[in-house]
Formats: structure tokens, C-alpha cells, sequence
């Protein structure tokens, strides 16, 4: 379908065919990354449980095994968020009223959702604790104040953190956030009534 | 003896899974051939050339197979296949990359439910049924889909279990793109 009209209050027209080519290319792109990021996670605990757990090398310190078990852990924690996500978007629901649908699409490309939120805030919180833990205890910087020590890491580690939340950020205003608004503008004159 | 008692008990089971798949392809088969052709009427409004439409129709057959264990008889089973053709439409992409085209095929008895009650009043001809299809091309992505569902002459009960909206905002959404319809076409040439 064209969808060549103008909408109301001189807004940009919304172009069906545009919005949904965007949504499956997308939930393709997603599914795959998704499944990816899975593999890759369960073959990273899988790898960490083997060298830092079960290794019986007697170097390894029970703090490198607490260490290599929270890694593990983060791994295992990933692998899970991005199986459910894997999942969700395989099993779209093609029975459900056109509403539906497209509003649960609009929550499948939406940046924040209140899950997604804790899931990071637990993720990048766990991960702080134990590359802090672990780099102090591989005594790095040992000639300075442990406050500086920690500072030093702190800052190193949400600069990576900030990084990486900006590139994630600029792919999905890119890719994902016209979709978004299409979708919402479907959707706002779908509930409005007449 | 135990040996028998398993082989007996995964025997049982296999049989009992392919007596369940053949009574899911009996289920669908059925369905397919009794909404045939409201599959095809959606294909003929969402897909712009035949080549477009058989895609789009295998796509919908595909995904009514994959829905059929979620179908729970809550809604009426032609509504509900009216979901997924829709739902299946609006997702529809051409391979060959192209827009797909939406197809009002009006006859005079579908337009006429358009532009009056009367049907004697809103005998339309050729060049009125074009105006009309060109005019509903023109409405919203919104208007089309429940357009599109009034040409198949659905209640307004039924359009709203598959746009899922309130049955009354959907007829006063039909209320007002027929006057917005009949607005467009007063006056002119090819007045109804």
C-alpha cells in the first residue's frame, strides 16, 4: 500500500508499507543479533566456569574463583535477557487484534522499558563490583591510594559504559525511533475516537 | 518385560502425536477452505499485482498454520482469520522491493454501502467506482484497513474484534470517512 495523503495538523503522511518493511527487517536484524549475543554469553560462562571454577591449577586463589563465579554469573544473567528477547521476537502473534499488535511492536522497539531498566542497572552494577574487585586484587596502580585506585577504575569503567550506551543509543534513533514514531501515530488514531 | 512395557508406552505416545498432527492438518485444511476466499479478498486489497497477492497468500496460510494451536475459540474463527490476513498484510513486504498497491475492487453494491443507505440513489458507473478507489487510496492507514473490512461488508462488531478498537468508535469512524467520502464527491463530475 502508498499511503500518499496528507494527515491531519499537517503532519508528515505515514507510509504503511515503509513501517512494516522497517518492522520485519528490524525484527529479522534483532532476532539474529539476539540469538548471537546468546550464543556468545553461553559460550563465555561456559569458558569462565571451565578456567576460573572447575581449573584445578593451585594459583588460582578462591577470590579468582568468586571472581571467575560472578562472571559466570553476568554471563549466565545475559545469555537469559537475550534469549527472552530472541523468543519474543520470534513468537509474534499474528491472531491478535491489529491494535495489539502494533503496540506490542512499538514496545519490542522502544529504547526503555521498565524491565529492560533493572535488567541493566543489575547487569552494569554486578559488573562494576567484580572488575573493581578484580583489578584491585591483581593490585593495579598499587603505589596509589586505594580511593584513587578506585576512582581511576570508576572512571574508566562508566567511560566505557558511557561509550557504549551512545553508540546503542545512535543505532536506534537511526533504526529504530521513526519506526516508533510511526507506530504511535497509527496507533493514537486507532484508540482516537472517530 | 519392562523392556515392552517402555517400547509399548513410547509406541503409544508416537502414535497418539501423529494422531494430533493429523487432526491439526484436518483443522486447517478445513479452515483454509472455508475462508478461501476472505484470504483472497484481503490479498486482492493489500497486494499490488497477482504475483504480490500469492506471496502475501502463502505468507497467511503460513501463519494461520503457525496461530492454529494459539486459536482458543474466543472470537468467531472467520474473525479470527480476518486477523491474522490483516495482520499478515500490513506486515507483508514485496521481495522484489516494490509498494504494494491497495486495491479498492469496488462493485456497485459495495460502493453503494459507501455513499448512502440508498441503493438506487448511489448507482454508481465505471468512472464513479475509479473516483470512489482513488478517493479511498487517499484516506489514512487507519481509515483503509477499517475500509477495508466494510467493503467485505463486516458488522461493526466484527471489525472491532479485529482492529481492536470499541465497536462504537468503530462506527463512528465509518460515519464519518463515508460523509468525508460523500463530501469529496459532491459537486463534482461524477456526483453520487
Amino acid at each position: 500500500m502508498t499511503f500518499n495523503n496528507k494527515q491531519k495538523n499537517n503532519e508528515e503522511p505515514v507510509n504503511l508499507d515503509q513501517v512494516m518493511d522497517s518492522l520485519r527487517k528490524l525484527d529479522a536484524r534483532n532476532r539474529k543479533l539476539m540469538h548471537g549475543m546468546y550464543i556468545l554469553y553461553v559460550g563465555f560462562a561456559l569458558i569462565y566456569t571451565g578456567l576460573m571454577i572447575l581449573n584445578p591449577d593451585p594459583e588460582l586463589t578462591i577470590n579468582h574463583r568468586l571472581q571467575g563465579g560472578m562472571y559466570v554469573l553476568i554471563f549466565g544473567m545475559s545469555a537469559i535477557y537475550f534469549r527472552y528477547h530472541f523468543r519474543k521476537n520470534k513468537d509474534v502473534d499474528y491472531s491478535a487484534p491489529v491494535l495489539e499488535m502494533l503496540t506490542a511492536a512499538r514496545k519490542r522497539h522502544k529504547l526503555w522499558t521498565a524491565g529492560t531498566v533493572s535488567f541493566i542497572i543489575a547487569l552494569v552494577g554486578l559488573t562494576d563490583i567484580v572488575v573493581t574487585w578484580a583489578m584491585l586484587d591483581d593490585s593495579f596502580l598499587s603505589g596509589y591510594d586505594l580511593i584513587i585506585r578506585i576512582l581511576i577504575i570508576q572512571s574508566a569503567y562508566f567511560l566505557t559504559m558511557g561509550i557504549s550506551f551512545m553508540i546503542g543509543y545512535i543505532t536506534w534513533r537511526r533504526k529504530s525511533m521513526p519506526l516508533v514514531h510511526n507506530l504511535t501515530r497509527i496507533i493514537e488514531e486507532l484508540q482516537k475516537e472517530g | 518385560m519392562e523392556y515392552f512395557v517402555t517400547l509399548h508406552s513410547v509406541y503409544s505416545q508416537t502414535a497418539e502425536r501423529k494422531s494430533d498432527m493429523n487432526s491439526k492438518d484436518n483443522q486447517y485444511k478445513q479452515i483454509i477452505e472455508e475462508n478461501q476466499s476472505r484470504i483472497r479478498s484481503v490479498c486482492r486489497y493489500y497486494a499490488g499485482t497477482s504475483d504480490d497477492s500469492e506471496d502475501l497468500y502463502q505468507e497467511i496460510l503460513i501463519n494461520v498454520w503457525r496461530g492454529l494451536e494459539k486459536f482458543r475459540g474466543d472470537s468467531q474463527l472467520s474473525t479470527w482469520v480476518y486477523r491474522i490476513a490483516v495482520n499478515t498484510a500490513l506486515s507483508f513486504v514485496n521481495k522484489k522491493n516494490k509498494y504494494l498497491n491497495f486495491n479498492t475492487y469496488l462493485d456497485d453494491g459495495k460502493a453503494a454501502n459507501l455513499v448512502g443507505e440508498d441503493r438506487e440513489e448511489s448507482i454508481v458507473h465505471e468512472k464513479q467506482l475509479e473516483l470512489m478507489s482513488n478517493l479511498i487510496n487517499q484516506l489514512s492507514v487507519v481509515d483503509k484497513i477499517i475500509m477495508s473490512l466494510v467493503l467485505e461488508e463486516l458488522s461493526s462488531k466484527e471489525i472491532s474484534e479485529i482492529v481492536g478498537i470499541t465497536e462504537s468508535n468503530v462506527r463512528v469512524k465509518i460515519h464519518r470517512i463515508k460523509e468525508e467520502l460523500r463530501e469529496k464527491v459532491k459537486g463534482g463530475q461524477y456526483d453520487f
